[in-house]
């Protein structure tokens, strides 16, 4: 896990079920995990969001 | 745990705040380390070089409160010489596995002049980012290492709820959370600040003319949900129908209905003003001289008369019968009698051999005239537009087209200067017209030159010269009316689309005009949308993760702040409740006190911050600390006066609880205190333990804070004797003399026994005090070893006045203890000095 998001497993638990918000929110929140600067963390959500505008 | 295990073993500071030019190493090497000092004698300097030792910072700047500007030059002791810029921490810290490294932090640059502070870290001489790597690592802002001093102590109770959410998901390290959620934000942000594309502006203008409806439906597309090729549906059939209904004639085909709205959209302008009467083509150049050089030198080269002939000779010798000739005959032209011989015909042969060259040249001009001739009459022909309608208006249509331009507020002068440069275009473009004529009446006649072989006879050259005269002065009065035209056109366009604008005609051709684009736009719009309204969803979806994230580790942390409260003040009716969110939001913490009007009974549930007493509020910001340094594993913490001096009767239970629970997890404190009482029993309980104790004066505030060790029983009994010193009554005092007398004692025999050992002769001070247990035997003993006259006199005053007679009267006041404790202070600092290997213990 990212070590600039410590947390983020422990949120990933709280974000359970299957409606559009939180599926998304998980879906941001795992493309978050590969960052380890702030930069890397805006590139993976500004990259998700580019997906999410094509679809 | 992160830090589980590590150790410092000693610190040595210089120049930072109260520490002076003196390096001042203090022994850390115990679990348990007590500072005593009193007021203003450095004892919060040591705690904050700890905390910036580990995070080169201090939180005073930021927790204290004032402007950042009163911080500037705080942390460099201020009694520095000028150029002594040697400021630093240093220590031997025993990390993870027990390996032993020393670690130094160097001030680079103080706060000051709107700058941070600076600071070189290195580990066993490498430079490092921070102290992890040794066990002590730094934890989020503003607490960053477990070092707890008075502003830290009091901030979170101090601030107001919104700020302190803050500063407990830093406690719980949970800020990690917030930057995904504010990232997360960002983005949103920037989508939302994302101009949409330029079309959806022009659907915007539409919705202001008759074809309102159309526009609507397209500008509705970006929310519906659409496929692209939805969306291309939605917008031809719209554009289409409202084409139809703005024309009143049916539209089909986009091509069409652009044609048609343009022809609209130019009548409709040119009726508001008409501007085309202005306009005019530009002259293009006047066509060159035609070349006819190879002819001339062709027929210069030939017999002109033969060339003349060439074309008689060249049919007669066609003639089969002429052309086969073996005798003579007579001329077929001429019909002299036998005049054509077969000799004659070969002569005939060579001469149209010759003349050849030149019909092939005369062709070729033939061409290049009839070509200069079609450029004269397309010249001629393009002449009438270069010269604008408006050029030959009558006064009258003049005056019209100025009202015209008063009518949308334009400077009517701009059509008469317009009209006036057009004018001028007319006798130029006359001049033209004449000079063309005299070109095509020249080429006309060197055409018939040619067709006869004969030399080229007019002036060619000089005509053509004329026309390009004539064609550069029109060429000059357009470029002039051009300039006109331009200022005219520069204020009329804009007035008289403001003047049309809203019939639908320009706001529908601009869209069917850039229809590819205009679904590109909606396409690109409706993501952008349905982009920031997942976005939305998402962030409120990860706040309320985080939010049960925060709520599971505040119940983690509620129980642990509660054990640390119970330590410090068990059994009381008032108690610790728990930090929790209010009411399940993200923005205020609160902190719940529990009231008790018995030990069994209900307990009713109220802000801590409203009824706690500053004692308990003092408590509750300790056990908040301690919970944390808990919570992340911290190995060292420093607690700076973790009790006040008005809470007394919780400073048993802070030695035997609290202090006992964290040295049996293994943690090492390091305590500094105002307090002697809380200072010794400190040491008393724990000394089982193994403890290190100091005492720290400021006497020489250049020099700066002077660390003793008192970890002896001499030292413990001169901390023993501060109790009593300042009592108001004889009573309190003669137990301050019974210390100092006792702590005298201990000190002569440690002496007597060290300077014994040193003449040669084993001695310990158990030895001492079988031959002279009691003061009055030892003056006389440890003056043989005393190092100056003044100390013999001090031997002899301790027993004059350390024993007081049994009537109050005789009890020495404060003052006098005082100088008896510096006196003691002084010999025992010079004896340790004195002698090679300190004094015995």
């Amino acid at each position: 896990m990212s070590n600039l998001l410590p947390n983020l497993d422990d949120l990933l638990t709280e974000l359970p079920g299957a409606t559009p918000g939180v599926a998304d929110a998980r879906a941001l929140a795992q493309a978050a995990s590969s960052a380890s600067t702030v930069d890397e963390l805006d590139q993976a959500l500004t990259s998700l969001a580019a997906d999410w505008r094509k679809s | 745990m992160t830090g589980q295990g590590t150790r410092l073993l000693w610190v040595e500071i210089r120049g930072f705040r109260a520490f002076g030019t003196e390096p001042r190493r203090l022994e850390l090497d115990a679990p348990l380390i007590v500072v005593h000092a009193g007021n203003s004698q450095g004892k919060t300097s040591f705690a904050e070089a700890l905390e910036f030792l580990i995070t080169g910072y201090s939180s005073r700047r930021d927790l204290l409160g004032g402007a950042k500007a009163e911080y500037d030059d705080s942390l460099r002791n201020a009694h520095l010489p000028d150029g002594d810029l040697d400021v630093y921490i240093e220590a031997g810290v025993a990390g993870p596995g027990g390996v032993v490294h020393k670690v130094r932090r160097e001030l680079v640059q103080d706060f000051g002049y709107g700058a941070e502070c600076a600071s070189r870290l290195l580990i066993d001489g490498l430079p490092v980012e921070d102290l992890a790597a040794v066990g002590l690592p730094m934890s989020d802002p503003p607490v960053r290492a477990p070092v707890l001093l008075q502003h830290i102590l009091r901030d979170v109770l101090s601030t107001q709820p919104k700020q302190r959410v803050g500063y407990f998901k830093a406690l719980l390290s949970l800020t990690d959370l917030d930057l995904l959620h504010d990232r997360v934000a960002a983005v949103c942000s920037t989508l939302e600040r994302e101009a949409p594309g330029a079309t959806l502006a022009a659907v915007t203008r539409l919705l202001q003319t008759p074809a309102t409806q159309a526009a609507a439906a397209i500008r509705d597309v970006v929310d519906g949900g659409l496929d692209a090729e939805t969306i291309a549906l939605v917008v031809d059939v719209e554009l289409l129908t409202a084409g139809s209904e703005l024309l009143g004639t049916p539209a089909t085909q986009f091509p069409e209905l652009q044609t048609a709205l343009e022809a609209a959209v130019a009548e409709q302008n040119e009726e508001t003003f008409p501007l085309g009467a202005f306009t005019a083509s530009a002259v293009v150049d006047a066509s060159s001289r035609p070349d006819l050089d190879t002819y001339a030198n062709a027929l210069g080269q030939a017999d002109r008369d033969a060339a003349h002939l060439a074309p008689l000779l060249a049919a007669a010798l066609a003639v089969e019968d002429l052309a086969g000739l073996d005798h003579p005959m007579d001329c077929p032209i001429c019909a002299t009698p036998k005049a054509l011989t077969p000799a004659r015909i070969v002569t005939l042969r060579e001469q149209l051999r010759r003349t050849t060259a030149v019909d092939a040249a005369a062709v070729a001009a033939g061409g290049v005239v009839q070509k200069a001739r079609q450029d004269l009459d397309r010249l001629l022909a393009a002449l009438p537009g270069a010269v604008p309608a408006a050029g030959a208006w009558s006064p009258e249509q003049l005056a019209a087209a100025g009202a015209q331009l008063r009518h949308l507020d334009v400077d009517d002068a701009l059509a008469e200067r317009a009209r006036a440069t057009a004018a001028s275009l007319l006798p130029a473009a006359d001049g033209v017209r004449t000079a063309i004529k005299a070109a095509a009446e020249m080429l006309d006649r060197t055409a018939l030159d040619i067709k006869a072989r004969n030399g080229l006879s007019g002036d060619l050259g000089g005509r053509y010269t004329a026309l390009t005269d004539a064609v550069q002065q029109l060429q000059r009065a357009s470029q002039n009316h051009h300039e006109a035209l331009q200022a005219l056109r520069a204020a009329v366009e804009p007035a008289v689309r403001h003047r049309v604008a809203g019939s639908g005609f320009a706001e529908l051709l601009n869209l069917v005009a850039h229809g590819e684009q205009l679904v590109e736009d909606l396409v690109a719009e409706a993501g952008r949308r349905r982009t920031i309204k997942r976005l939305k969803a998402a962030e409120l979806a990860l706040s309320k993760g985080a939010g049960r994230v925060l709520d599971a580790r505040f119940e983690q942390m509620s129980e642990a702040i509660e054990g640390w409260w119970a330590s410090i003040r068990p059994e009381e009716l008032v108690g610790f409740g728990g930090v929790r969110r209010r009411a399940g939001g993200a923005r205020f913490i609160n902190l719940d006190a529990t009231l008790r009007s018995t030990t069994t009974g209900h307990a009713v549930i109220r802000d801590a911050i409203g009824v706690y007493s500053d004692s308990q509020l003092n408590a509750l910001g300790l056990s908040i600390f301690l919970a944390r340094a808990e919570l992340l594993g911290s190995s060292v913490v420093v607690l700076d006066d973790p009790i006040p001096g008005s809470d007394s009767d919780h400073r048993l239970t802070f030695v035997q609880n609290t202090l006992a629970r964290l040295l049996d997890a293994g943690t090492q404190v390091i305590l500094t205190t105002f307090d002697s009482k809380l200072a010794d029993w400190a040491q008393s309980n724990h000394d089982h333990r193994g403890l290190v104790s100091y005492q720290l004066t400021l006497s020489d505030l250049s020099a700066g804070v002077d660390p003793s060790q008192t970890s002896d029983t001499f030292s413990r009994l001169l901390l023993e004797a501060e109790d009593n010193l300042y009592s108001p009554t004889s009573r309190g005092r003669r137990a301050a003399c019974g210390s100092y007398r006792a702590a005298a004692e201990r000190l002569a025999k440690q002496i007597v026994a060290t300077g014994r050992t040193h003449d040669g002769t084993m001695c310990t001070v158990a030895d001492i005090h079988a031959e002279a247990p009691m003061l009055k035997d030892l003056v006389p003993l440890v003056n043989g070893y005393a190092l100056d006259n003044a100390e013999k006199g001090q031997w002899r005053t301790f027993n004059k006045v350390l024993n007081p007679g049994n009537h109050d009267d005789d009890v020495a006041p404060t003052t006098e203890l005082k100088v008896v404790r510096g006196n003691l202070r002084r010999i025992a600092k010079t004896h340790r000095e004195h002698w090679p290997t300190g004094l015995l213990a």
